[in-house]
């Protein structure tokens, strides 16, 4: 089969009629041909990053301190940033206020509980293997394991390191399960085991999932992967070509797979799954093709379809009936996933489920991610543009919606609402909440509650022009009229956050112990122009011109501590790029994350000083984990191997005289490649003997 | 002046790459609803392509050939009639847009697919390699345009393609963009009187 056409209609029809015109109006054709049978679609998210160049550089990270009162530093309204590192770092250095934080921070505060980790979740902290990237389905990365804490942290020593035998972005989880660690790589998806019973942690088997390499070239932020699951023997994991393979743990040999998408049409899969008791949720990219969105729960013992949700479309598809209570009444009403679009339009809408998904057993409930709606060019849209950009609770044995919140209502800024949904109890105004916790892409930490739907709070945590806050009486964002495109077509310029959001995809940690939730994150605003797009299955769909750049302050990336009891940042380091990397808090009071310019650090999770640091091969945007190993120890695990949306100008060598490459990021990082090349090494690190 | 050129195309699945439309190595996969039409209905072959002007053309991929033989690199009429040709490269740069080409290139700098302006060229950089990228995809995720492409239209697009890579600055010129410059209130993310208070949402 190697030169048919793919699909029926293919070749068939017909090609491409021009039509010349001097009208500035956008074409926008609907694609004619019958959409596949099955119920694929697909949205995603930006982006490749890239570029390389020269240039200023925040320094190395400074922490800076937020006082109660003081807006932060980062934030000056002035001007660029330095030239030069040091003097960034001296004049934001703040070490003297250091040592009273703690007390003067929070003293005045009503003294409220730290919030908790629920106890289904709880409960699995202190095991010694990690068996998902969130650690647990409440994805909040905290271990409770002490051996390596803030005072012997310093002594942190290499123990081995393992080639992943791919230069491409390392997004994904290092996972251990009864002394074997696995590890997903980035396209071609290899899957290695490796026995951590033997000195040096040999490889045990690998297996490379059969898939076509022109899945490559529809990916739109690099080909990375996420990271898989283990469950009933079995490690689950998403390939790019938008199947979902499981993998005997033991043999190395194939359980199962299933076939979920077609890459001809701009799907592809990079998200890690999600185990719901004998089910994976999984979800789809391609938001930056003109797919359509959807989330499938599988069988784990047989990889069976057991729902499928769409994320936009008439109310059958996205699985809103009887049960759908949504808290605000902009989501009551009939098929609102095609009336919140031109004709059409819900058709290519985008709307992947590409981030994280969490899940409470005892509601029984999936909180799923919903990303940016299609094309860019907002303008092409009008209308709020359901379900994308949002977040539906739905039950975990039937799909069925139960609520949904839109974080970016008719979204024009790739605001993805595919962050995580960290599921946290805690006290909010005297009463016992069952919360979730969401660093969103708009630039505001949400505290939403996670059986109505209702949002508690949106504060802020990264520089913010495109809106006004968020109404709570109606939870719906406060664009900012004038930053929005309009049909004078101009550049609509210093819009923040970027389109990757003040966090991306990026997830954070939270320790009960100290009550803070550690957020990687970046500091990038944007120039957006919409441009004509029209839809061409399996090319992109995007519609916009966007470059890229330094948010206020200069430095572009930032780790943020947040007391989440008080919705307020306690410190902040500031990174000279996007703090691209996932991260993990332990007991012991240490967190750790990577940089892009290749820092694996280690930080005191109460202060934010720095602890220890590791320089690898490339720079990191994966996922740190933690284990106990077969000799009693403790280990921490992270991959190098940069690239990524952020990272694409080294992944994919692109060329930093064009500021619009990589849907833009290419503009902000034109300096990376001064920095580092692509690479991608499993290291893991313990105390010495 | 600026005319645009709107595709009206669009009904169209792409083959992606070299490897053909079907997914390969993905045939044996059972749970799958969509695939048993696509694969009995594709099997008529692709339309001709148009002859361009200047007749057939062979084309190699690469500057050696072994036992001191020379790769053939032949180049139609209609390659040169366009290359370096300003109304070509103007038609091919409208193009590009029309076919989403900028999608994945963007303006030469590169995303989903490589950079074009930069002097590396996998394929090729003649005005037939180029075409031929265009016309029958590359394996890695070009897509095959060849049921677009009528005519010269592929010489065109080639031409403008070519011209990315020209008259342009030195890499070392790139300076990093300068910080987004925005109000003091926006960029205090502690600023709590910014933020409607959590009172209002009357629990
Ligand atoms: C869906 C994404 C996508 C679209 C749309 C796309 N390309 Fe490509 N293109 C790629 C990828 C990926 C490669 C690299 C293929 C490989 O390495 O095998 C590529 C390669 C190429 C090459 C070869 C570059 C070299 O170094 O030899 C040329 C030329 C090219 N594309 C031009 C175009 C033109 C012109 C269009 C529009 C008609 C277009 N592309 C549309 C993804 C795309």
């Amino acid at each position: 089969m190697k030169t048919r056409p793919s699909s029926r209609h293919a070749f068939a029809v017909l090609v491409a009629t021009f039509v010349l015109a001097t009208s500035p109006t956008a074409a926008f054709a609907q694609a004619t041909d019958d959409p596949p049978a099955d119920d694929a679609a697909a949205p995603d998210v930006p982006a490749d990053p890239a570029a390389t160049g020269p240039q200023p550089a925040v320094g190395d990270s400074v922490k800076q301190l937020q006082p109660d009162s003081a807006p932060s530093p980062t934030a000056s309204d002035e001007t660029p940033p330095p030239g030069n590192e040091k003097g960034d770092e001296t004049s934001q250095d703040d070490e003297t206020s250091q040592d009273d934080e703690i007390s003067q921070d929070h003293v005045s505060s009503s003294a409220t509980e730290k919030p908790q980790i629920p106890d289904f979740a709880a409960e699995r902290t202190d095991e010694s293997d990690w068996t998902m990237p969130g650690k647990t389905t409440a994805l909040t990365r905290f271990s409770k394991l002490d051996e390596i804490n803030d005072k012997n942290v310093k002594d942190l020593k290499l123990a081995f390191t393992f080639s992943l035998g791919v230069n491409r972005g390392q997004e994904s989880a290092p996972l251990v399960v009864n002394d074997t660690l696995y590890v997903v790589t980035a396209y071609p998806n290899h899957l290695y085991a490796l026995d951590l019973t033997k000195e040096g942690a040999p490889l045990k088997w690998s297996y490379t999932p059969d898939q076509p390499l022109a899945a490559q070239g529809v990916a739109c932020c690099d080909v990375v992967n996420r990271g898989a699951v283990y469950s009933d023997g079995k490690i689950i994991y998403n390939t790019l070509n938008d199947t979902t393979v499981a993998v005997d743990a033991e043999t190395g040999k194939e359980a199962w797979r299933t076939k979920l998408g077609r890459i001809q049409e701009g799907m592809t899969m990079t998200m890690a799954p999600t185990l719901a008791g004998d089910k994976v949720i999984v979800g789809n990219s391609g938001g930056e093709m003109g797919i359509r969105g959807w989330v499938k729960a599988l069988d784990v013992a047989t990889g069976k379809v057991v729902w499928t949700a769409n994320s936009t479309g008439p109310d059958e598809d996205v699985k809103i009936g009887e049960r759908f209570k949504p808290f605000y009444d902009q989501y009551k009403g009939k098929d609102l996933g095609v009336k919140s679009w031109p004709a059409g339009m819900w058709k290519n809408s985008g709307g992947g489920a590409w981030g994280w998904v969490s899940y409470d057993p005892e509601l029984n409930l999936v909180y799923t991610g919903i990303g940016n709606p299609g094309p860019w060019n907002s303008s092409m849209r009008p209308g709020d543009n359901l379900w994308a950009a949002g977040v539906f609770a739905r039950d975990a044995d039937t799909g069925e919606a139960v609520w949904y919140y839109q974080t970016s209502h008719h979204d024009w800024n790739d605001y993805d609402g595919v962050n995580e949904y960290m599921i946290l109890d805690m006290e909010w105004k005297g009463e016992k909440r069952k919360v979730l916790v969401h660093p969103g892409r708009t630039g505001y930490m949400y505290i939403l509650d996670r059986e109505t739907g209702e949002v508690l709070s949106a504060e802020p945590f990264g520089a913010i022009t495109t809106s006004d806050g968020v109404d709570l009486k109606t939870g719906r964002i406060q664009w900012v009229k004038d930053k929005m495109p309009d049909d004078t077509g101009r550049v609509k310029k210093d819009l923040c956050p970027a389109a990757p959001g003040a966090k991306d995809w990026q997830p954070s940690a939270y320790s009960p112990d100290t009550g803070l939730l550690y957020v990687p994150h970046q500091n990038l605003c944007m120039d957006l122009k919409e441009t004509e797009v029209g839809y061409i299955a399996g090319t992109p769909f995007v519609g916009a011109e966007v470059r890229m750049k330094p948010g206020p302050g200069g430095h572009r990336g930032e780790f943020t501590a947040w007391d989440l009891t008080k919705q307020k940042a306690k410190w902040t380091l500031k990174e000279r790029f996007p703090v691209w990397s996932g991260t993990v808090v332990t007991a012991g009071n240490v967190v750790f994350y990577g940089t892009m310019d290749g820092w694996f650090k280690a930080l005191n999770a109460t202060t934010g000083d720095e602890l220890w640091k590791f320089k690898t091969s490339s720079g990191i945007i994966s996922q740190p984990t933690t284990w106990r190993g077969p000799d009693g120890h403790q280990y921490i695990g992270v991959l190098d191997g940069v690239g990524g949306w952020s990272g694409a100008i080294v992944a994919g060598n692109l060329d930093p005289r064009d500021g619009t490459a990589a849907l833009g990021f290419v503009n902000a990082m034109t300096d990376l490649p001064d920095y580092t090349t692509a690479g991608g090494t499993l290291y893991a690190f313990k105390l010495p003997d | 002046m600026t005319y645009r050129v709107f595709p009206f195309v669009l009904a169209i699945s792409l083959c992606l790459g070299v490897a053909g439309c079907s997914d390969q190595g993905d045939e044996e996969n059972a749970d799958n609803s969509a695939q048993s039409d696509t694969q009995s209905a594709g099997s008529e072959n692709p339309p001709p392509l148009d002859q361009p002007s200047g007749g057939d053309v062979e084309i190699s991929l690469v500057s050696i050939a072994p036992g001191g033989g020379k790769p053939v690199d032949q180049q139609s009429a209609a390659a040169k009639a366009a290359k370096g040709n300003p109304q070509a490269i103007e038609i091919g740069r409208q193009l590009f847009t029309s076919f989403n080409c900028n999608g994945c290139h963007f303006n030469g700098g590169g995303g989903m697919g490589p950079a074009l302006m930069d002097d590396k060229w996998i394929y090729g950089s003649s005005m037939e390699n180029i075409a031929s990228s265009i016309r029958e995809g590359r394996p890695n995720g070009m897509p095959s345009f060849r049921a677009m492409v009528e005519g010269d239209t592929v010489y065109k697009l080639a031409a403008y393609v070519k011209s990315l890579s020209e008259n342009t600055k030195p890499r070392s010129d790139v300076k990093l963009a300068e910080p987004a410059s925005i109000s003091e209130k926006a960029a205090a993310k502690d600023d709590e009187g910014e933020i409607k208070s959590p009172e209002e949402s009357g629990r």
